[in-house]
């Protein structure tokens, strides 16, 4: 099973959930955080930790948003 | 009398960039920056993927034949659902490379799952140039599937490429310039 991590990707100031192999990729900074929604499974939506709450995420995430 | 208005060509050839943006990499990808598209996290996978076996995005509009009418010669059309299309990524890996090299970078990141990201064209520009403000750019939403390993071909040409697909999940930005 893919293992997961909660990162903050220190560039932008975005936490998301990567893959662990994705790693070594981003300038990121492992956090002790869930990856996945513990009621859905779902993984977790990016957080912009300082843009507006009505930020756009990725194309799924923005799916989820409108239904 | 002046002549009319004559576009000089863009030229693609060593000028179309393409990037990989993991999700949540914009702020807003209607609106991206320049800082956004230089973060260590996106993939600038121009010199990854194959020319050959790689689509860009591309769409298809249905055409929808309008009712003629009882007294008229012609039919006209109408715009029916316009149906927009990802493709296949073909991309070179070197399977024996160290994690996290260069040769398995895109593989490490093309991994599909839930998480999605984006694909950001830019054209016209050179590929060595960084992404700089006022450069133009097209953003699409994107998930990724799985990637797999395969030779690019069973003769003596074959190399070893990753393959996933991509699909163009939400609206595409228009051609904005990065802020």
């Amino acid at each position: 099973m893919a293992e997961w991590l909660r990162v903050k990707d220190k560039d932008i100031n975005v936490v998301r959930t990567i893959h662990a192999e994705e790693l070594p990729h981003g300038n990121y900074q492992v956090l002790k955080q869930d990856t996945h929604d513990p009621v859905t499974g779902d993984v977790l939506a990016p957080e912009h930790l300082d843009a507006p709450a009505s930020a756009s995420t990725s194309g799924s995430a923005a799916e989820k948003e409108k239904n | 009398m002046a002549l009319p208005s004559q576009p000089a060509p863009a030229l693609t050839f060593g000028r179309e960039s393409a990037y990989y943006v993991p999700t949540g990499g914009f702020a807003n990808y209607l609106a991206p920056t320049a800082t956004e598209l230089a973060a260590a996290s996106v993939l600038d996978f121009t010199l990854i993927a194959m020319a050959d076996g790689t689509a860009r995005p591309s769409q298809s509009n249905n055409r929808v034949q309008a009712g003629r009418r009882m007294g008229s010669t012609t039919q006209y059309e109408r715009k029916g659902v316009r149906q927009i299309q990802g493709g296949t990524l073909t991309y070179a890996v070197q399977p024996q490379a160290a994690a996290a090299s260069v040769g398995k970078k895109a593989f490490e990141k093309f991994l599909g799952g839930p998480s999605g990201g984006f694909i950001v064209q830019r054209f016209d520009v050179d590929i060595a140039t960084a992404p700089t403000a006022g450069q133009f750019v097209k953003v699409w939403p994107a998930d990724l599937s799985e990637s797999i390993l395969q030779p690019s071909s069973d003769d003596e040409s074959g190399e070893v490429v990753g393959q996933c697909d991509y699909f163009l999940t939400d609206k595409e930005s228009t051609l904005v310039a990065l802020a």
